[in-house]
């Protein structure tokens, strides 16, 4: 899953995203958000003294965060499937929402 | 127990108010392919109530629009035709009921869960061959009969809210246990009173058993679109009910989970919005 994460400009790799805008000292906006950082980017960034950006990180979620996650949907499912029966189309409805809303999209 | 009869209830409804012409007009609109806009704008326009409410919607920030909208034609320009059309069935068909002498009847989780089922009925009715428009409006009145009871027969639907938390069982049993009649053949009535679309009405009367309508009507799409909302638990009520889901309106729509699958992040981007819209 995606998170942000402040890092020291020297550490940003070419092809990140900014998850922030990066401004210079008087609010202006310099790079928009959501913006990929290239070489030059990043050089002109460094030019600018802009020392640290806000980049998106693909990061690993904790396997127990995860599974506490899944374990409440399932719960929640559970609860407002508990007079819904076994029937097929039912049970198919119920798994495509635990798909579903287990990861945040 | 049967604390209403049907022609009790069938008697009340047909002192309602007629609809306001706006709507009615817009309820024949769906299969009329050369509507009269202008015609429909000028009604809605002489109704002060609904004509305050299509503005507001179109100047809140839900559109993000530059300038005011100040007339209900421009508003039919910058918003679209079928974006007022929803909104003026939706509000105006369901500002007619007031609830607020029904003890345990949750307006918000109502009009939350019409909502949520007119979104997901919308979308997936691209795939199954209906039109997207009256699948939105009726997923929003699709309990509408529900709405009926509380406005007109206070105690006896808050007798039956409360039998429902009692017994934990759906409210449409409740409603039979107790009452003996159910919002679902409330809302056929009003739709027959009212002179919906037979496709809507339907929507309203047999959502909870659409193998007994014909397959070209909405009720199989309701049905479905009511159990994903449900399930997705948008109603912010506290018990939502999954109910169980018709074989016979699942095979009809040809549904599969990778259709539902597919509608359901849109539904949850619009789920807000829509809201905020129609509150």
């Amino acid at each position: 899953m995606k998170q942000k994460r402040e890092l020291p400009l020297a550490e940003v790799l070419p092809g990140m995203c900014l998850a922030d805008n990066v401004c210079d000292g008087q609010g202006r906006v310099l790079v928009p958000v959501g913006a990929e950082l290239s070489d030059s980017l990043l050089a002109a960034l460094a030019r600018r003294d802009v020392a640290v950006v806000v980049v998106e990180c693909e990061v690993e979620e904790d396997p127990a965060v995860r599974e506490a996650r899944h374990a409440r949907i399932a719960g929640e499912l559970e609860q407002r499937f508990r007079l819904a029966g076994e029937g097929q189309e039912t049970q198919l409805l119920r798994q495509t929402l635990f798909e579903f809303l287990k990861d945040p999209q | 127990m049967n604390l209403l009869c049907h022609d009790q209830v069938l008697a009340r409804l047909q002192q309602l108010p007629s609809l306001p012409a706006a709507v009615t007009e817009l309820l024949t609109s769906f299969d009329n392919e050369d509507v009269d806009i202008g015609a429909i704008a000028r009604l809605i326009s002489r109704d002060q109530g609904l004509a305050a409410r299509v503005l507001r919607v179109a100047n809140s920030s839900f559109y993000g629009l530059q300038s005011k909208v100040a007339s209900i034609n421009e508003a039919v320009v910058v918003i679209g035709f079928r974006a007022v059309r929803s909104m003026v069935l939706a509000v105006g068909v369901t500002g007619l009921f007031k609830v607020e002498h029904c003890a345990g009847f949750d307006f918000r989780g109502y009009l939350r869960h019409g909502v949520a089922t007119g979104l997901v009925a919308r979308a997936l009715a691209k795939g199954c061959e209906r039109n997207p428009e009256m699948a939105f409006t009726g997923g929003i009145l699709h309990d509408l009969g529900q709405l009926a009871l509380a406005a007109n027969f206070p105690s006896e639907l808050a007798a039956a809210l409360a039998y429902r938390e009692q017994h934990d069982c759906f409210m449409v049993v409740a409603e039979r246990d107790l009452l003996g009649i159910d919002h679902a053949m409330v809302g056929g009535m009003l739709a027959e009173n009212w002179r919906f679309p037979e496709t809507l009405r339907a929507a309203l009367a047999d959502h909870h058993a659409p193998a007994a309508a014909t397959a070209d009507s909405l009720a199989d799409l309701i049905h479905v679109a009511d159990a994903v909302a449900r399930g997705l638990g948008l109603a912010g009520a506290r018990q939502e009910l999954v109910m169980p889901v018709d074989r016979t309106a699942w095979q009809r729509l040809a549904m599969t989970p990778a259709k539902i699958a597919a509608i359901l992040p849109q539904v949850l981007q619009d789920m807000e919005e829509t809201c905020a819209a129609l509150a």
